[in-house]
């Protein structure tokens, strides 16, 4: 049912052939962090990605908003070739990167300040963004004196305020206690009930995922690359209830299989240890 | 409950403290001796010394012209240090190529350089602003550096994600994040800067202040002499006093990072 309406929608972003490789310590070596990654997203479209450590599933949404540029691949935003950051992409930081000397309306109003949007006009604009993140009253609050939760809230207005079309959020929720994390999730369900963005969501929360997204992509590590994508067809509006649902369970169920035979089939620890073993047999022959 | 803890022990503390001062300036009466100038004087004497200076207006004019220097020589030292931390915090290889200097700038005593300052400058009012520069820019280029490289790095992202244009980037994200550690830097610069002019006006050349000491010094009058010194002291306590002012009225949002105090 959303599956239908999402294959009828504009593409949002479409991301072909996307690769990344880092210098590595070794001379001459470098670390292949993405590897033929193609992505696309539609518009009003909610996706996840989730995927272990080391994955490259940041380093992707990074990609997306522009702030890092692929060695290899193309993006397309709502149409047009982007390279760099954008005014239709907005992005929520794991780590809130709030101004510590900014109260939370001001915060809120910086993407509009940035924009030259007038003070009166953007701190209106501020205040309502406020509210619908549910920080009525906390205007004139400094980022200290509120909590992981409400901070994120902060950053998740920042990004909306500026209307872009596409919410870019990177593990949003990663730093903040695991009630509040569950609190913060059905907020948002609602927030994108009433702005309807596209939204690209990076987390390594299953559920978390399921919950929230029309689809989920599943992401391997080395190189990091998209082993599967996932259509979650959860009726919405959802809820808490939607948790206790057998659908519910069962996808979650088979995105956490798919992830665990990764994460068991390729510990890290024991690739790093067999490669070095491999080269050090080389070395003696 | 707290509260009244709180008074209690500021009330301790001053009450410590008048203790001490009235044991000082005893002991000083009591050892101090007005009966030749040559002697050192007891504490009455250097007031009257100080008040007979301070009336007849030698001591406020001997401050005014040292303090060009330091006027002079501190803002040359701030316009200098401010953008040039800042390109040092922000380009890498700039930043590699004036730590060594920076450290030994810090590490030496100044003191040993004046006398290459006279020799480039002569004993001009440009030496003396020289010295004080000298004396206050290394405090306050470090400390800038450190605070423009230490803008946490999802802030630069968050900007750029919002396409934030260099300047505004720089006002709106890189000065603020670093004004903590530069408004620190200026305090310490400050402190040097006052060092630097009274070095100056010892070692090069007795404008003001080094004048008036050189002559209450040569006509063997203690008392005068003293009463110098404590303006000067005077001077550096009110200074440092009114830098803390300002850079506390700076940091109200601050949390304690940036530990350069």
């Amino acid at each position: 049912m959303n599956t239908a309406l999402h294959e009828r929608a504009p593409l949002a972003i479409v991301a072909r052939g996307i690769a990344k490789a880092y210098r590595s310590s070794q001379p001459g070596g470098s670390l292949s962090v993405l590897e033929g990654v193609d992505f696309t997203l539609r518009a009003g479209e909610f996706v996840s990605i989730v995927g272990p450590s080391g994955c490259g599933k940041t380093t992707l949404l990074r990609i997306l908003a522009g702030l890092v540029a692929p060695g290899q691949g193309s993006l397309e935003v709502l149409g047009k070739v982007a390279d760099g950051p954008g005014p239709e992409r907005a992005m929520v930081f794991q780590s809130f990167a709030l101004l510590p000397w900014l109260d939370a309306l001001d915060n809120v109003a910086f993407g509009l300040e940035l924009r030259n949007i007038p003070r009166e006009e953007r701190s209106a604009i501020a205040a309502d963004y406020l509210k619908l993140v549910g920080l009525s009253g906390f205007e004139h609050a400094y980022p200290r004196q509120l909590s992981g939760g409400m901070q994120q809230r902060i950053g998740l207005a920042r990004a909306l305020a500026v209307d872009p079309a596409i919410l870019l959020m990177d593990e949003p929720l990663g730093a903040v206690d695991a009630l509040t994390r569950s609190w913060l999730q059905l907020d948002l369900l609602r927030i994108w009930d009433e702005t309807r963005k596209s939204v690209v969501f990076v987390t390594h929360d299953v559920g978390e995922a399921v919950l929230l997204s029309d689809r989920v992509v599943v992401m391997g590590t080395r190189p990091g690359r998209i082993l599967e994508e996932r259509v979650i067809d959860l009726p919405r509006p959802r809820s808490d209830a939607t948790r206790e649902s057998a659908r519910f369970n069962e996808l979650s169920m088979q995105i956490w299989r798919s992830l665990k035979e990764m994460v068991i089939e390729r510990p890290s620890v024991g690739a790093e240890r067999r490669s070095r073993e491999a080269r050090a047999g080389a070395r003696a022959s | 409950m707290s509260d009244s803890a709180t008074r209690g022990s500021a009330r301790r503390l001053l009450a410590v403290r008048a203790v001490s001062l009235v044991v000082v300036l005893g002991a000083w009466q009591y050892f101090g001796d007005d009966s030749r100038p040559i002697n050192f004087p007891t504490a009455w004497g250097t007031l009257q010394a100080l008040w007979r200076q301070l009336a007849d207006g030698s001591l406020a004019t001997a401050l005014a012209k040292s303090n060009q220097s330091l006027l002079l020589g501190y803002s040359l030292a701030l316009l200098v240090a401010l953008p040039a931390g800042t390109i040092a915090g922000l380009v890498d290889p700039i930043r590699r190529a004036i730590d060594p200097f920076l450290t030994i700038m810090i590490a030496t005593p100044l003191i040993a350089v004046v006398p290459v300052v006279q020799a480039m400058f002569g004993l001009s009012l440009s030496a003396r602003v020289a010295v004080v520069f000298l004396f206050a820019v290394g405090f306050l280029l470090r400390n800038t550096m450190v605070g423009v490289r230490q803008v946490d790095a999802t802030l630069w992202e968050m900007g750029r994600s919002f396409r934030a244009p260099p300047f505004t980037m720089l006002r709106k994200i890189v000065f603020p994040s670093a004004l903590p550690a530069i408004m620190a830097g200026a305090r310490l610069g400050l402190g040097q800067a006052v060092s630097g002019m009274v070095v100056a006006e010892l070692t090069l050349v007795g404008f003001g202040i080094g004048s008036a000491i050189e002559h209450a010094n040569t006509t063997f009058r203690t008392a005068d002499l003293i009463a110098i010194v404590l303006v000067v002291m005077a001077e550096g306590i009110l200074l440092s006093w009114g830098a803390r002012l300002l850079h506390r009225r700076f940091e109200r949002w601050r949390i304690g990072e940036h530990g350069f105090a």
